[in-house]
């Protein structure tokens, strides 16, 4: 179970306070107008914002005094998810040897992982000679490698075409119901495509979430903001 | 535990940087005690220095200008002649590192009232007029070097033009030297006010080209007449004071301009055979021009070979003074990149925790540069005097020369570096990658292609530096420069001319060899 | 086994065997493998028991400067190759021990209790005759011959140009400023140091470079080109001598005044000739004949001594020159 409990943090005038219990696992949609708070929130709970007041627990244990590589979770940005200059090897293995050493077992990990998300590529290519789609497909392997309870996608594929992000979010979507106990938050504005993976949903408006709790599309439909949103 | 040595592994890290700075203050420190003990008999009469300082500036502005402007022309030139891209570049850098005193001889041996351009002139019976050894001839060397660098950072520039601005163009029917003028000038100039200040810094530290060429006792530079107060005058106070007196007028000049650290050497060469525009023969005629002009000190290179002594090259002192030069070279090589490596690792992390602190360490860095070596050379000397020669004339000679280059080098790497660094650093708190791991297997990794460059392009200038031995003179190791100035002493031109052939051959080498490695990489 | 013992019997044979060291400060091309330094370390070596290490400064220029900063805190024991224009200068300065030598039995004058002399030279001119067909034989006719390009040597960085202002000096007295703005529009380059000038020379920069009369005896032995000749001077030449005294601070005194008696001896002075190329200060017309052809002696004028401030008035007379 993840608790926010009063969790705020402040840039210049913008101001959030998040407060919810999510109780369930799966995918779980984050949405919201741009500058609505959803990188905070998820920099919040991913522990690269420290928030001003509040608590969030995750699993019951309080995360705020932890560092983000002691929170059982990963997390994944727009764009830079890899290191460029790294290979795809490297790349993934880094999610649990930082040593990148190239032994046997971290090779079969690794191709076993990329098997799995059907990436059919030479593990030595430098990640930068990878296409788009590619690329953020070896940072969801090192996610899986990783093998953390929950997590975080900022807008993952928003910078992609409309045909690899569907091939993307049936990965994640894949990832997710193969793995119990997961819990995905996946922010995007691209509600239409967030809707065919999941019908749960936290919308943000102005640094707040609505409701407090998790809201069905349906339900999402029925408040004022949202509305506007879609306009 | 673990934090343990996490936190020891980040300090061995800062180290280099901790020992640089702990040693800058105890130079600086050293210097004000210095003064605070000066003899009572001791005054300094800038006015008997006005015409140095004033030259100084003169000398480094005209030679700022006409680097400025020939090397923006010469890089349109040379981009619009479609010709190789990396071995341009790759050419220009090394002009810009050759040693001062063979492009000094080169430019004597094609330009001088005997020398081979005069030759011309009198086969064709025309008067040959110019004098190499005058105020022309020190602008003329000074700026060879600082056109090769403006050329070559407005060519890497070009270079990199972003694909759509070509594409505009062309679908504009837009002329290219109409879009330079109009359009792209912005982008073209930017981040080129550091390159400004290091043209300067370059001019206004003029030494050894002053030393050769002047020819005239009124052309003296304030590096001139530190070295004359110092090396034969036994007078510390007024060569310090006059470094003090130039680090103050470099540093408010500067300040005009600013410095902003946006010196990007990224090597993203385009792929893309895209033709841009039509080459015209006034392109070709001007490439041709343009390289001629830089190869005119290798013509010496003819003169040299032609005096092959084998003996010589298998002379014990020649095996040991390259030797020498080697080591000198490894080790303030080793010294600049691990000091800069550290700086880089600090400044970042203060970028990464959003401290303003990052500008310090910038500063703390980059004011080296504006530093004239002949007097850190003397403030160091008289240190090592005090503390009764602890220190060895060889470490003293590797440190100097480290400082020197350890500034360059830190600029070269810093935006590549720093590239990406916040998304870098949040995957790295993320994945809980050591500072170690992070810059042994992360950040080299990165810059490794620059690094290799940078590498190779330091060693080669400090194989070739002339300076800091000047003053820690020491038989005991004799490098390549201090054999060949040897040569020179006894009557041996000849030998002298040949030494110094081979040694730009070889610096070639060393030059051309990571550059071959980074192809293959490629 | 007592430790004290140990210590004693390891390091025993080595104290023994560690041979006394000589250290001498001197400048770049006195040592080099073409100048006379090797060998007389080697003829020195046979005969001392001892180590001779060499150490080098930027120029002969620049060695007394070095002492005077350090105040011989590097401990060397002898100083080789001052030149009479700074003996003044160093014995004002109390760099230096006495000698203790008695009798000197040299080609030159000498009488100094602080410095011997190892060789000596006279400034001159030296021009290719193949290209200047009648050379001039007196400083006047030098100034008045507007054909004549020259090299010289910046005063306050050189040796030899501190020699040409002494020369003037001694010549013209009063008039040395007037002499020096008749020579100026000839002068092409004034070069920082000696090799920058003759090279230039060499390169057929000028007609003439101020040198030593012993330049032409280079050509002619060792690259048998007898083309280069020293002008003749009917005002005669000023004389150089480079000394060596022994430094406070030494470590090793005994040593350092053999040294000394040594260098006067021809076991020493052999090497000067084709070594320094300057004469040696014992007579070796015997035994290096070639030399003595090769770079015949010209009328000398007198040896002086300068004091700091004589110095610099030669200087000032060459910078009042230079104003117009």
């Amino acid at each position: 179970m993840l608790k926010l409990n009063n969790l705020s943090c402040s840039f210049d005038s913008f101001n959030t306070n998040f407060n919810i219990e999510i109780a369930h696992t799966g995918i779980i949609g984050v949405v919201g107008r741009s500058g609505s708070g959803k990188s905070t929130l998820l920099n919040l709970i991913a522990g690269f914002i420290k928030p001003q007041s509040g608590e969030i627990f995750y699993q019951n244990s309080f995360l705020n005094d932890l560092e983000p590589s002691q929170r059982d979770l990963s997390i994944l940005f727009q764009n830079y998810n890899n290191f460029d200059h790294l290979n795809v090897f490297e790349n993934v293995i880094l999610g649990i040897d930082p040593q990148m050493k190239k032994t046997p077992s971290n090779y079969k990990i690794t191709r076993d992982i990329l098997k799995k998300l059907s990436l059919d590529i030479d593990i030595d290519t430098p990640v930068n000679l990878l296409s788009g789609g590619e690329q953020q497909r070896v940072s969801i392997a090192r996610c899986l490698i990783r093998n953390k309870s929950m997590l975080l996608l900022d807008e993952p594929f928003n910078s992609l075409d409309p045909g690899l992000r569907r091939g993307l979010y049936e990965d994640v979507l894949m990832m997710t119901k193969k793995t119990p106990n997961l819990l995905t938050l996946i922010s995007s504005h691209l509600i239409d495509e967030l809707r065919k993976i999941t019908n749960a949903f936290i919308f943000l408006h102005q640094g707040k979430i609505i409701g407090n709790k998790i809201l069905s599309f349906k339900e999402l439909s029925t408040n004022k903001f949202f509305n506007e949103y879609l306009k | 535990m673990n934090k343990f040595i996490r936190y020891m592994e980040a300090y061995s890290i800062r180290l280099p940087y901790i020992l640089y700075i702990g040693t800058f203050f105890f130079i600086f420190i050293s210097g004000i005690f210095f003064f605070i003990q000066a003899p009572d008999n001791f005054n300094f009469i800038i006015l008997n220095y006005s015409n140095a300082i004033f030259f100084t500036f003169l000398q480094a502005i005209v030679a700022t200008f006409f680097s400025s402007l020939l090397g923006f022309i010469f890089s349109l030139i040379l981009y619009l002649s479609g010709k190789s891209q990396r071995l341009i570049s790759a050419f220009l850098n090394f002009c810009f590192i050759l040693p001062v005193i063979f492009v000094s001889f080169g430019v004597i041996f094609f330009y001088s009232s005997n020398g081979v351009l005069s030759r011309l002139f009198s086969l064709l019976s025309l008067d040959y007029e110019l004098k190499i050894f005058s105020f022309i001839g020190i602008i003329y060397v000074t700026s060879y070097f600082n056109i090769a660098f403006n050329a070559n950072f407005f060519f890497r520039k070009l270079v990199n033009l972003p694909e759509n601005y070509i594409k505009l163009l062309k679908s504009n029917d837009i002329p290219f030297l109409t879009a330079v003028r109009l359009q792209i000038r912005k982008y073209l100039f930017q981040g080129y006010r550091s390159i400004l200040i290091l043209t300067i810094i370059f001019c206004a530290s003029n030494f050894t080209i002053l030393y050769l060429l002047s020819g005239s006792p009124h052309l003296v530079t304030i590096e001139l007449s530190i070295y004359q107060s110092i090396i034969f005058n036994a007078d510390l106070y007024s060569g310090i004071t006059l470094g003090i007196i130039q680090l103050i007028l470099m540093l408010v000049l500067a300040s005009l301009i600013m410095f902003n650290q946006n010196y990007d050497q990224s090597l993203n060469f385009s792929k893309s055979c895209m033709r841009i525009f039509s080459k015209s023969s006034f392109i070709s005629i001007g490439f041709y021009l343009i390289l001629f002009y830089f190869l005119i000190p290798f013509l010496i290179l003819i003169k040299g070979l032609f005096n092959f002594n084998l003996q010589l090259v298998l002379s014990p002192s020649f095996i040991n003074s390259i030797f020498n030069s080697f080591m000198i070279s490894f080790v303030s090589v080793s010294f600049a990149v691990s000091i800069s490596l550290s700086t880089l690792f600090i400044y970042r992390s203060f970028l990464e925790r959003n401290s303003r602190l990052h500008k310090l360490i910038f500063i703390s860095i980059t004011i080296l540069l504006f530093i004239p070596s002949l007097s850190l050379s003397s403030i160091i000397f008289y240190l090592n005097f005090n503390l009764n020669f602890i220190l060895s004339n060889f470490f003293i000679v590797s440190l100097i020369n480290s400082f020197f280059i350890t500034p360059i080098v830190f600029v070269f790497l810093s935006s590549k570096f720093i590239h990406n660094y916040f998304y870098e650093y949040k995957h790295c708190v993320l994945l809980n990658i050591s500072p170690m791991i992070r810059i042994f297997k992360i950040d080299i990794p990165k810059i490794k292609n620059e690094l290799i460059l940078i590498i190779s392009a330091i060693f080669v200038l400090s194989l070739g530096d002339l300076t800091s031995v000047t003053i820690f003179n020491d038989s005991s190791f004799r490098t390549i420069p201090l054999f060949i100035s040897q040569l020179y002493n006894n009557y041996k031109y000849d030998d002298a001319f040949f030494i110094l052939s081979l040694f730009i051959i070889f610096l070639f080498f060393v030059m051309y060899m990571p550059s071959r490695l980074l192809k293959i990489n490629a | 086994m007592n430790l004290k013992l140990l210590s004693i019997i390891l390091f025993l044979p080595i104290q023994v065997l560690a041979k006394e060291e000589l250290k001498v400060l001197t400048y770049g091309s006195f040592v080099s493998d073409w100048g006379p330094g090797p060998n007389i370390e080697k003829e020195f070596e046979s005969i001392c028991n001892c180590n001779l290490i060499w150490n080098t400064a930027e120029s002969s220029g620049a060695l007394l400067s070095r002492i005077k900063l350090t105040k011989n805190n590097e401990g060397y024991d002898i100083l080789l190759g001052l030149d009479d224009s700074l003996i003044k200068e160093a014995e004002e300065n109390d760099l230096f021990l006495e000698h203790k030598i008695k009798e000197f039995n040299l080609d030159i004058d000498w009488d100094n209790k602080f410095f011997t002399p190892f060789d000596y030279g006279y400034f001159s001119f030296i021009y290719d005759q193949t290209k200047l067909s009648s050379p001039p034989q007196s400083f006047d006719e030098l100034a008045s011959r507007n054909d004549i390009s020259l090299i010289i040597m910046d005063p306050r960085y050189s040796t030899p140009g501190l020699g040409l202002a002494k020369w003037i000096n001694q010549i013209y007295q009063e008039d040395t400023v007037e002499y020096w703005k008749s020579l100026q529009d000839q002068i092409v380059i004034t070069s920082k140091s000696w090799s920058d000038g003759y090279g230039l020379f060499l390169e057929g920069e000028s007609d003439v470079v101020l040198s030593y009369t012993t330049s032409p005896a280079y050509h002619s032995l060792i690259e048998d080109n007898s083309n280069y000749q020293a002008l003749n001077m009917i005002e005669g030449h000023a004389i150089q001598i480079e000394v060596m005294g022994i430094l406070k601070n030494a470590n090793n005194i005994e040593l350092a005044r053999n040294f000394l008696e040594f260098s006067l001896s021809e076991n020493f002075q052999q090497y000067i000739p084709q070594g320094n190329w300057m004469y040696p200060v014992i007579d070796l017309q015997n035994s290096q004949s070639d030399f003595y052809s090769a770079a015949p002696k010209p009328k000398s004028l007198e040896q002086i001594f300068p004091s700091f401030s004589e110095k610099e008035s030669w200087i000032l007379n060459w910078a009042a020159s230079l104003n117009e």
